[in-house]
């Protein structure tokens, strides 16, 4: 019965792994949902709050967390994807000075966790940053939450006209 | 993909049967061997022995049957190592290979194999542990030094970590995995219960990992500490080793002890498993994180510096004073306009300013109002839209940074040791001639501050001053704690003024001209210290104090200080304090009180000794004290 068991088992984490190879695999470049909104797994991992006096004693792994979690399509919730939606929304004040600058660890670190080549990051940057000058701008800007904006932000990077070249989007 | 499952299905099952053997098998090595690697200090660090007992249980620092083979109860060093030995020889299959004891326990894998023929198990791919680790592009460890914090007693002294470097080439990678000891906290425990227990080991702690960013939104945002991160020189093997054992203790149960098996301790114990590191003992019975950062960087790896390279990374309050201070005159009034009537961001369409001071001018603004937000939530709807504006401004000017320069303060490594003894001879013209001794477990007061501490401010535990005078040996002071934090960096903006504050609880002399007199004192007071420029500072405090009643003036007493601290140049500094006190509980009684300190440092092959002159309305004292 335990074999039977183990085979079904491993039947179908191999079908689900030949699915999402797949999937991954005919995505179009720059086209992909958006963890924020479409990953299911709400404020247990983006608060919209900035960061709150914590202990330092949290076990942090959002990529384990996001899959297990996530109820949406494995690609838009795949660890990457997540990690660095959460990259974006607990670093979002210091991305979006630095995308104002041109440049800093931030905005670096987030072309990391997305994949973006170094080749492709300066072009990136001054489309990102027209986008986001138009956004800023407008009154309803200040009253979106953090969410909203971190959400937004990241909509900015996955239409980015090169963000094709990362392998995360 | 199917086929292969399959058949590593096949292969786990027909191996179940020959895993449940392998607890009754008998070792192919000599029970002189294993006595002797049981007993290998290496063995011992590897599973967390404190002390060289192979027998007792209390003495293994970790109290988690994961982390054990062997039952906890009954567990030696010898044991453990036997069933070690007999988990990674058995042939058992696992449901995945993460489970395998070469897996759970990389690092004792990799020293037994130095020990032991152990060439008939066969390597199998941790899959976790290489993901957490990154490894093999992981290529460095770096400790990560986080400067104190007055909102948290834990954190008074600072804090440590490690960041596992990746070999990118980027000067500051966030997503770098950093790895934590801290005490499992419950949330909202007073601070009474959290002290208490912090101290006599009342809860359990764990080595934890996260983004590094985790560490830098938390501690440069948020707390406005700065960070230093020593980036250590180890060879491929020493680090994979290091990594495998910190792998091993993630989630693991500990004991914390806020004064010595605390965060530094167990950070420190971790380098002490690399046999090249030679690093030296730290003296005192309490571990301190500053002297963790001063001992790296006097240990040696393989007879270079342990340490390669320092790198200071600046909180944003840090940032904000750095680049306020850089701004002449019209900047800075600039500045002030604008944060006095956001309206006025319109000065700068002036078309004759500069770009690149208008940049100037933003990049302070955003770093003003984030650290407003950091520290004041009461006006944080006002803040976060005046920043909003601000960086709305900023996306109208062209990409670019400003260019401020890099203001790095001395590494709290090169500062002098935490702890202080003092010596000191006292004319007493009431009491005649006597002596005192000092001794400071840590960390600075008003004179002695130096990288890593608050400039003017008082950070004391459990100081103690004896003093034989008139053949009597007696208490000056003791006290529980003393605390006095000022912002000698503050901009003077609204919300960033002088403001300071003060709080003592202890043992103190009422006066300073009695025997006897040493009574319970919880002292508190608010008020100012302004810089005037880099040299000079002056104070004004009112507050007042609950003392033991004596010669009945009264149990509560007003005072107001006023104070001036000097510095003369790099080696040498006074202070002057002024107290008028009124004692409320009996009106005719006043007291005016003052006293002035002037302090020499005097450094001698890394020595580090001071000269001090005391004197008060009845004493001289002429000291001299050690750093240790």
């Amino acid at each position: 019965m335990n074999k039977l068991k183990l085979f079904v088992g491993s039947a179908v984490i191999a079908a689900f792994t030949a699915s999402f190879t797949a999937s991954a695999a005919n995505k179009a470049p720059g086209s992909g949902p958006n963890p924020f909104s479409d990953c299911g797994i709400g404020a247990a991992l983006f608060k919209d709050t900035k960061w709150a006096a914590v202990t330092s004693n949290v076990i942090w792994d959002v990529g384990t967390t996001a899959v297990t979690s996530a109820t949406a399509s494995p690609e838009t919730c795949s660890g990457s994807k997540v990690v660095a939606a959460k990259f974006i929304i607990d670093n979002y004040d210091n991305i979006i000075e630095e995308i104002a600058m041109g440049e800093g660890t931030h905005l670096t670190s987030m072309y990391n966790v997305l994949g973006c080549g170094i080749s492709t990051q300066t072009e990136m940057t001054v489309d990102i940053r027209s986008e986001v000058a138009g956004t800023i701008s407008k009154t309803d800007y200040q009253e979106k939450n953090l969410i909203e904006k971190s959400s937004d932000l990241y909509n900015v990077v996955n239409d980015a006209s090169v963000a094709g070249n990362c392998a995360v989007i | 993909m199917l086929f292969k499952i399959f058949l590593v299905l096949i292969i786990v099952l027909t191996n179940i049967s020959k895993a449940q053997a392998y607890k009754n098998q008998a070792l192919p090595f000599s029970d002189q061997t294993i006595t002797a690697v049981a007993e290998s200090n290496k063995w011992q660090k590897l599973i967390k022995i404190e002390q060289n007992s192979l027998l007792k249980n209390s003495e293994f620092a970790v109290h988690s049957q994961s982390f054990y083979f062997s039952n906890i109860k009954t567990l030696t060093a010898k044991s453990e190592l036997i069933n070690t030995l007999k988990a990674l020889l058995a042939d058992k299959a696992y449901i995945t290979p993460d489970e395998n004891p070469q897996c759970r326990f990389p690092a004792r894998y990799i020293w037994l194999k130095t020990q032991f023929d152990l060439s008939q198990i066969q390597t199998v791919t941790c899959e976790k542990f290489l993901k957490w680790s990154k490894l093999p592009n992981s290529k460095s460890l770096s400790l990560i030094f986080a400067t104190g914090y007055l909102g948290n007693p834990a954190s008074y002294y600072g804090h440590t970590l490690l960041k596992l470097n990746s070999d990118k080439k980027t000067t500051l990678d966030l997503l770098e995995t950093s790895v934590n000891f801290g005490a499992n906290v419950p949330e909202d425990e007073d601070p009474i219960t959290y002290i208490i227990k912090g101290v006599i080991g009342g809860y359990d702690a764990n080595f934890t990992h996260s983004k590094f960013y985790y560490h830098t939104q938390n501690y440069l945002e948020n707390e406005l500490r700065d960070l230093w991160e020593y980036q250590l020189n180890l060879d491929k093997d020493d680090y994979q080793f290091l990594v495998a054992h910190i792998w091993e203790l993630i989630g693991q149960n500990f004991t914390y002890y806020f004064f010595d098996k605390n965060c530094v301790f167990r950070m420190y114990e971790l380098f002490e498993l690399i046999d090249d590191i030679k690093l030296p003992s730290i003296k005192a019975p309490w571990v301190i994180p500053q002297e963790a950062a001063r001992a790296i960087n006097s240990a040696t790896y393989k007879n270079l510096p342990l340490v390669k390279k320092t790198i200071y990374i600046p909180s944003r309050q840090a940032n904000f004073y750095s680049k306020y201070w850089q701004l002449n005159k019209l900047l800075k009034s600039s500045v002030k306009a604008i944060v006095l009537d956001i309206e006025q961001l319109k000065l700068l369409n002036n078309s004759k300013m500069q770009n690149e001071d208008k940049l100037k001018v933003l990049s302070v603004l955003l770093d003003y109002y984030q650290y407003l937000l950091a520290i004041d939530n009461e006006t944080k709807l006002e803040n976060e839209g005046n920043y909003g504006k601000i960086l709305a401004y900023r996306y109208q000017l062209p990409i670019g940074k400003a260019q401020f320069y890099e203001n790095v303060p001395i590494s709290p490594h090169n500062s002098r040791p935490s702890s202080y003894i003092q010596a000191a001879v006292l004319h007493n013209r009431k009491l005649g001639n006597g002596y005192t001794f000092k001794l400071r477990p840590a960390y600075y007061d008003q004179l002695d501050a130096e990288s890593g501490h608050v400039k003017n401010g008082v950070l004391k535990m459990a100081e103690l001053d004896l003093e034989y005078l008139s053949d009597k040996l007696s208490i000056r002071q003791f006290s529980i704690f003393e605390v006095l934090s000022v912002k000698s960096q503050a901009s003077g903006l609204p919300q960033d003024d002088y403001d300071a504050w003060r709080l003592y609880l202890g043992l103190k002399k009422q006066e300073d001209n009695c025997l006897n007199c040493t009574d319970f004192t919880f002292q508190g007071s608010k008020g100012w210290a302004v810089p005037l420029n880099n040299f000079t500072t002056l104070g004004a405090y009112f507050g007042g104090a609950f003392v033991e009643n004596y010669q009945d003036r009264g149990r509560v007493y007003a005072s107001s200080h006023f104070t001036l601290n000097q510095i003369i140049n790099d080696n040498w500094n006074f202070m002057i304090d002024i107290e008028a006190r009124k004692y409320l509980e009996n009106e005719q009684i006043s007291l005016f009180n003052y006293r002035f300190e002037t302090r020499y440092k005097y450094i001698v092959n890394q020595n580090y000794f001071d000269f001090r002159l005391a004197l008060s309305e009845h004493e001289t004292q002429l000291s001299l004290g050690y750093y240790w």
